[in-house]
């Protein structure tokens, strides 16, 4: 058997090399996923309150200790284990604004894929379906690209990926790559975690020079204590990962289900694999059966996790696919003008810049906006303008987390930090959203005087407040709509 | 290499046949199967409704043709597809209680087990093998037991797969069963379309004689015309699947997620299938892919559709477990005394009697209830003795499908028919069970003077209503809470 993942000589196509029709193909699907990338609004859910607690940071020089931007938690003990990640947002926001925030996340998530084409190649698969099955696989995975610090993990996922393929191919030089790759993961994201991960498994089933990625492993290990928290960012980690609110209130952490057209492309992945094994003449080196194993039962476990899983998918169908296609599809070298594919290369890459936010309505009449309409920026503007109104206030979770940042003068009902609040809190925070019976008593209980809803993602709170002589509506726009209370 | 069933190392027949170790095997895993059938409660979700349609149809001396349990859709057209299992439930139900029911329910199970026990012996799957695969598949597939009338498909289904089997392995005698599987499918659930679903494909994709294959689908394809709505049963099932009230709010059309330890198996097995079959030399047929392809798809789709994909997966388990227990379990016929392996197996069989309803409370003083918890009997029997309580009564949703049949006096608001009842009063079913704001505004909406929480499903309903003063508590036991409006709506 010719195992995927074992070859010590990768095949690599000259007339591929010699041409550069690789890069060609590769620009074409980078420029794919990089104008997706940039034309999907900034959701505010994971954004915003990193933004505020990089400021917190930078203003205090130092990193919080205790919770600071709520009313119902201010004052408790939390921590912040992404502030890498908090400041780098922060400085990509004050640089350049959303057109940066949109350039930095198209980079990054198009640099896991790059990884990830790298890795084909490695596998010799020719560059005609290494490119479909990039494609795929950053479609199936493109729900999670919001701008938020787990991006940032995704290029170290794709190097610490190739690096391993390439170990595993008895190549050894990129290894002193690891444990930077393992300091700069620790101090941006709780995902370092899958670092060590794939590190480990590959140590135990793969194929390259054990005792190398051993030393390695150990020097990664030593320098994940390099960050704030040091052994507690661990220990940190394992609580989050545990942590039952975040699984029963975050949506990202729920199993995923056949859904949307994302997840059937996953879903059926998974069905397609078997068959596709069945029938190839090249089978996965162990090694990516563990993975696949492993990160396939993340993926279903929770949604978060279905990113890292299609990356391993593609490994694994990669070499398969090729062997299947050997004698049909791309037998001939398509694009041949090496200077031609350069250039075309280049401009479509070039092209894509075109999509970002605040370049792309200049030509783009109906361009898709560059902040989700969940994002109440009319409306907080107005409160902004009016300091004079009592607090506290109470308004969604998607509209809390974007007050964080731009509005820090009032301090919000509930962030995106789950781990923070109590169950009992995140219950009522529910209630309120459909207005439930007792919605009055739940406000008077913590002492909310100002009420900022949306009318179309509260309407059934609106309609409660509306209806209700304690509530008297002071501001309204098209999106969102003010309330303080009357006294009676 | 060649594509053929009999890929897979050939085993000895005859010391199988003089041992008859086989049987014991089976015998086991039956036992095991029947147990957990035998004690398994009755769910009032799928049962109770049917049995009121049932005594509808006996009473009427014809099937209905507009709803007549609810007082929301009172009259409105209505097509009662399984009239005739809800007769088959009424009739053994008016025989012989719930040990009836249970005593024919296990014994669908049984013979679905059965049929797939035979269909994998066709593939020259060894016993062992053919137990451990149907334990796995049994044990995920055991929330699709309960009692309702897709069970009584089951050993159709089986009996599909088997005679499919032995088509495959050039043995045609069976295909005229087809058709007759047909027309009692047809007969007893929308599901009917599954048998095509399987016949297609091996028409496609199998290695048997395909003539008379076609000839007996094409036979079965016109038997599923032979009932009480002729051609319009395809239609009707079409309407069904896409019923938007049934694909919102009922819980097993929705897509399947890696929720509970059944859900975990389910898919470990889809994550180790692609590892088991890289390791296996010989090619399994296409036909068997083709099945796990399109029945994948439907599991993974809608949870209902769990247990056909199931019944297929049970075949390339089979095939990719036998040649590891090849390999590292040694060979030989462990089970070697004849006699006394069929006084073993036939005492393993009589177990799950003990066990059903209405026997096993006989011996066992705290066995587990007839019943599922979530069944109001109490509180149906309160409201049956105040039937001066006025107005219509809004209850808990499973509460509403017992009371269909335990209190036929009242009209409910809904059914577990969801595609007789709109998405939007299934909205509104939400808001009151949920009391969110406006709760009670809904409740004169649809005239409803009498309430029936459940405990445990509605709780913040039951501290409203306690806590309104339009409301007053009038009975209220472990499960239910019954409350009477104080100013009755005319």
């Amino acid at each position: 058997l010719n195992i995927i993942g074992n070859m010590e000589k990768p095949e690599q196509p000259d007339a591929m090399n010699r041409t550069s029709s690789g890069f060609l193909l590769l620009s074409l699907v980078l420029m794919i996923i990089f104008i997706i990338a940039v034309l999907m609004p900034v959701e505010p859910s994971d954004f915003w309150t990193y933004l505020r607690i990089g400021q917190e940071i930078l203003t205090t020089h130092h990193i919080p200790t205790v919770e600071f931007m709520t009313y119902t938690r201010a004052g408790q003990p939390a921590v912040f284990s992404y502030w890498l990640a908090s400041i780098g947002l922060l400085w990509i926001y004050k640089t350049g604004g959303l057109l940066l925030t949109a350039l930095v996340t198209g980079a990054v998530v198009s640099g896991m894929y790059v990884f990830l084409w790298l890795c084909l190649r490695r596998f010799g698969v020719r560059p005609g379906i290494a490119g479909v099955l990039l494609l795929i696989t950053a479609l199936a995975g493109s729900n999670n690209w919001s701008t938020r610090p787990q991006i940032f993990a995704y290029p170290l996922f794709g190097l610490v990926l190739w690096i391993l393929v390439r170990w595993q191919q008895k190549d050894n030089r990129l290894l002193w790559l690891l444990p930077i790759a393992a300091v700069l993961w620790v101090n941006l994201h709780g995902s370092f975690l899958l670092f060590f991960l794939m590190l480990s498994t590959a140590l135990v089933f793969g194929a390259g020079n054990r005792k190398r990625l051993g030393v390695i492993l150990l020097v990664s290990m030593a320098a994940s204590f390099i960050n704030p928290f040091g052994l507690g960012i661990w220990t940190n980690t394992w609580k989050m990962v545990g942590n039952i609110a975040i699984k029963e209130f975050s949506f990202e952490w729920f199993p995923p289900a056949n859904k949307g057209w994302q997840m059937n492309l996953f879903f059926a992945s998974l069905l397609i694999t078997p068959v596709l094994v069945a029938f190839a003449p090249r089978k996965p080196h162990r090694l990516l059966w563990v993975w696949f194993m492993g990160f396939g039962w993340m993926a279903l476990s929770s949604t978060r996790y279905v990113i890292w899983f299609t990356i391993i998918e593609a490994l694994v169908l990669g070499g398969m696919v090729e062997s299947l296609l050997a004698g049909f599809a791309f037998k001939k070298p398509m694009f041949t003008n090496k200077v031609l594919n350069l250039t075309l290369g280049i401009c479509l890459l070039c092209l894509s810049l075109l999509f970002l936010p605040g370049i792309r309505g200049r030509w783009w009449k109906q361009a898709p906006p560059a902040l989700t309409d969940t994002t109440p920026v009319q409306a907080v503007e107005w409160l902004k303008a009016h300091p004079e109104l009592p607090g506290p206030q109470w308004s969604n979770w998607v509209a809390s987390i974007y007050m964080t940042y731009a509005l820090p003068e009032r301090k919000v009902w509930i962030t995106n930090r789950v781990e923070d609040f109590p169950e009992e809190q995140l219950l009522d925070n529910k209630k309120l959203m459909r207005a439930e019976f007792d919605w009055q008593a739940i406000l008077d209980r913590y002492g909310v005087n100002l009420l900022l809803l949306d009318q179309k993602y509260d309407a059934a709170l609106l309609g409660a407040v509306a209806g209700s002589a304690s509530w008297q509506q002071v501001y309204e726009n098209t999106q969102s709509m003010i309330f303080t209370r009357t006294g009676k | 290499v060649t594509e053929r069933d009999s890929s897979l190392p050939e085993i000895p027949a005859a010391p199988k046949n003089r041992t008859h170790s086989g049987f014991l095997v089976f015998s086991f895993v039956l036992m095991l199967l029947l147990s957990i059938a035998a004690l398994l409660p009755i769910y009032p979700n799928d049962f109770f409704p049917y049995l009121r349609i049932g005594d509808q149809i006996v009473k009427t001396g014809a099937i209905p043709t507009t709803e007549f349990m609810t007082y929301t859709r009172f009259g409105q057209p209505a097509t009662y597809l399984y009239w005739f299992p809800s007769l088959i439930f009424l009739g053994l139900y008016k025989l012989g209680g719930a040990t009836l029911i249970g005593v024919v329910c296990a014994l669908c199970i049984a013979s679905f087990y059965t049929f797939l026990w035979h269909s994998l012996r066709e593939l020259n799957i060894k016993p062992l093998t053919c137990g451990f695969v149907l334990l796995i598949t049994a044990v995920i597939g055991i929330n699709y037991w309960a009692v309702r009338p897709q069970i009584f498909t089951y050993p159709l289904f089986g009996a599909a797969l088997w005679v499919i089997m032995r088509w495959q392995n050039r043995n045609n005698r069976a295909l005229w069963v087809l058709p007759l599987l047909a027309l009692l499918w047809a007969n007893l659930h929308a599901s009917f379309i599954i048998l095509f679903f399987l016949l297609i494909p091996a028409l496609i994709f199998g290695k048997g004689d395909r003539k008379p294959l076609i000839t007996a689908t094409i036979a079965a394809f016109l038997a599923t015309f032979i009932n009480r709505y002729g051609w319009l049963i395809w239609t009707n099932m079409l309407s069904m699947v896409n019923n938007q009230s049934i694909r919102q709010f009922s819980v097993e059309w929705k897509p399947m997620a890696n929720d509970g330890w059944q859900a975990n198996i389910f898919f470990i097995t889809l994550l180790l299938i692609p590892i088991l079959t890289s390791l296996l030399k010989e090619k399994i047929p296409w036909l068997y892919w083709i099945w796990f392809l399109g029945f994948g798809w439907m599991a993974l789709t809608a949870g209902r559709y769990g247990v056909w994909f199931l019944g297929i997966e049970v075949f390339l388990l089979a095939m990719l477990v036998q040649p590891l227990y090849n390999r590292f379990v040694k060979r030989g016929d462990r089970f070697q005394n004849k006699t006394m392996n069929l006084t073993l197996g036939v005492t393993l069989l009589i177990i799950p009697i003990l066990l059903l309803p209405g026997i096993r409370g006989l011996w066992w003083t705290q066995s587990p209830p007839i019943y599922n918890d979530t069944t109001p009997i109490k509180a149906a029997e309160w409201l049956n003795q105040n039937p001066q309580l006025p107005g219509e009564v809004w209850t808990d949703f499973v509460f509403s499908t017992y009371l269909t049949y335990a209190l036929p006096e009242r009209r409910l608001f809904v059914t577990n028919r969801f595609e007789d009842i709109p998405p939007e009063q299934f909205i509104d079913n939400k808001h009151i069970a949920d009391a969110d704001f406006g709760w009670e505004t809904i409740l004169e909406k649809y005239q409803i003077n009498l309430l029936m929480p459940s405990l445990k499903m509605q709780p913040d309903l039951v501290k409203a209503a306690g806590a309104s003063p339009n409301w007053k508590e009038m009975y209220r036991d472990d499960q239910a809470v019954i409350f009477i409006h104080l100013l009755p709506v005319d």
